[in-house]
């Protein structure tokens, strides 16, 4: 077990600027700090989940990159980040002008991620990890989705519920690189990026990402 | 040795009724036959966790609900040591105080000590499995107690200092869960300062004409006639920053219908305060545990369509 997942972090990743939204620095792993290197059972011993936070995927990135470029999407505005991990769209959205951030993840190492994160881009984001799949989506103007299509039937479940906040008037930004379980048909594409990712967890270094919105109800 | 039961407590209160006669004087020590005050030290941390779960969408962990009740008992009995240890030489003076199992000798000095330092040691296993910051909070809670005995003899309001006290557990909630103290926890902090005014100068109409023979200074004696408009007032203030927390808090429409019940509930209590009531004034300070629940049912149902 990790007793200080804070220390844990420092020792075990690089601040780095974000590829495609170097305006943002995030605390990931790399060649040179071992969490790359550890399998899974390894990260098991520790405790860990596997580290999702301690990269800086595609479709965050696209959804960094579209904010930054689009203050007023979330200007002033409450901000959900749904599946968060590193805390990068959450980051961003502040950066952008949002009122307040939420950052959500049910990995609770997270939380520890998204502190440090925040404060080493001068910025505020609260965090939980609350499974918000098993209730309503809240009450918020904005929710950001960056790549949540690893697997079908989460990815099935995720969008289900993104649908019923876009119904309820919130404006959703979803993130993806293309993967096997995105559903193109009935999203609206804002944006395509070409985002710069590593080796080691794509196929390609290059991914052609895409910021996509579901169409606004129909009243 | 007899055991004298103690003005205040509750005729049928269960140390009395149940308790082992040689356990009985360390049971009174630890005030474990009124847990009334307990609650009381209770309610604010159970508020603090309420309140930064439904901010942070989650609902409250009931372990760490139990870890709190547990460590306020035994916080509490060992506050209760201590300011018996100070106090037992004003304790004698005073009707409702005589009988303490250290003032009337049944429990020494010395062994009193020994059952603070237990009881302490056993909270503080407790707390050491919350995140630091928690810990911090927690440790940095015992200058607050320490201090507090000795309140009494140099201010006129050692209401506010208790309040300072008891009400720590807010922040000491809020960090448990999330980690850090934020402004949500700061203005429920504050709204539980003026919620112990309320009820501790209620509680301290039992004693208005003993501590003024016994030269022990408080709000009430302070306060004299006005004491029912401070109360009100206390109230009001109590209710005002509990909004405040909730809204900072984004809590959902569900705590307004709680928080109007809590803030009625106040109103009515400090409506029935008389100054020359000591029993009625005891009744109306024991009503605050369920105004304590009150609230804090109130922070939980906030999560229910909370906007973040």
């Amino acid at each position: 077990m990790i007793d200080d997942p804070e220390a844990f972090i420092r020792t075990n990743t690089v601040l780095q600027p974000v590829p495609h939204a170097p305006e943002i620095s995030l605390h990931v792993a790399s060649e040179i700090t071992p969490i790359w290197k550890m399998t899974e059972e390894a990260l098991g011993e520790l405790g860990l989940a596997p580290p999702f936070w301690a990269f800086a995927w595609a479709g965050g990135q696209a959804i960094a990159r579209y904010l930054l470029d689009n203050p007023n999407e979330v200007r002033g505005k409450a901000v959900l980040d749904f599946a968060s991990g590193s805390g990068m769209c959450a980051i961003a959205a502040m950066k952008a002008g949002a009122d307040r951030a939420l950052a959500c993840d049910i990995d609770p190492f997270c939380r520890a991620a998204i502190a440090l994160n925040a404060q080493a881009n001068g910025v505020l984001v609260d965090s939980t990890i609350a499974d918000l799949l098993d209730r309503p989506p809240p009450a918020v103007p904005v929710i950001l989705a960056g790549d949540i299509c690893y697997e079908k039937p989460l990815a099935e479940r995720v969008l289900a519920w993104l649908a019923v906040a876009n119904a309820s008037g919130t404006r959703v930004l979803i993130g993806d690189p293309g993967r096997s379980y995105f559903p193109r048909q009935g999203l609206e594409q804002l944006a395509q990026y070409q985002v710069q990712t590593t080796r080691e967890l794509e196929d390609i270094e290059i991914k052609q990402t895409g910021v996509w919105t579901l169409p606004a109800p129909s009243i | 040795m007899t055991n004298v039961r103690l003005p205040d407590a509750a005729n049928d209160n269960w140390v009395d009724r149940f308790a082992p006669a040689k356990l009985q004087p360390w049971l009174k020590l630890g005030r474990f036959d009124r847990p009334a005050g307990a609650w009381l030290l209770l309610l604010p941390g159970w508020q603090g966790i309420a309140l930064a779960c439904s901010q942070t969408l989650v609902a409250p962990d009931l372990i760490l609900l139990l870890k709190f009740a547990v460590g306020a008992f035994l916080m509490r009995a060992a506050g209760c040591a201590w300011n018996d240890i100070l106090d037992r030489d004003v304790d004698i003076k005073v009707a409702r105080t005589a009988a303490r199992p250290v003032a009337s000798g049944q429990i020494s000095v010395k062994r009193a000590l020994l059952f603070m330092a237990l009881c302490s040691l056993l909270s503080f296993a407790i707390l050491l499995t919350m995140p630091i910051t928690a810990i911090w909070l927690g440790v940095g809670s015992l200058a607050l107690v320490a201090a507090y005995p000795l309140m009494k003899r140099i201010t006129w309001w050692p209401q506010a200092w208790l309040g300072l006290t008891f009400n720590w557990g807010v922040l000491l909630g809020y960090a448990a869960v999330t980690g850090t103290v934020g402004l949500s926890s700061i203005l429920l902090y504050v709204s539980g300062i003026f919620w112990t005014l309320g009820y501790d100068t209620i509680y301290a109409i039992q004693d208005m004409e003993d501590d003024a023979l016994a030269g022990v200074k408080s709000s009430a004696r302070r306060l004299g006639a006005r004491t029912p408009q401070a109360v009100l007032t206390f109230y009001g203030l109590t209710a005002l920053f509990a909004f405040a927390a909730a809204y900072a808090a984004h809590l959902g429409p569900a705590f307004l219908a709680f928080g109007l019940l809590y803030a009625l509930y106040l109103f009515n209590q400090a409506r029935q305060v008389r100054i020359d009531d000591g029993t009625q004034a005891l009744r109306l300070f024991k009503s605050n545990r369920a105004a304590g629940l009150i609230l804090f049912a109130g922070l939980i149902a906030g999560v229910w369509r909370a906007p973040i």
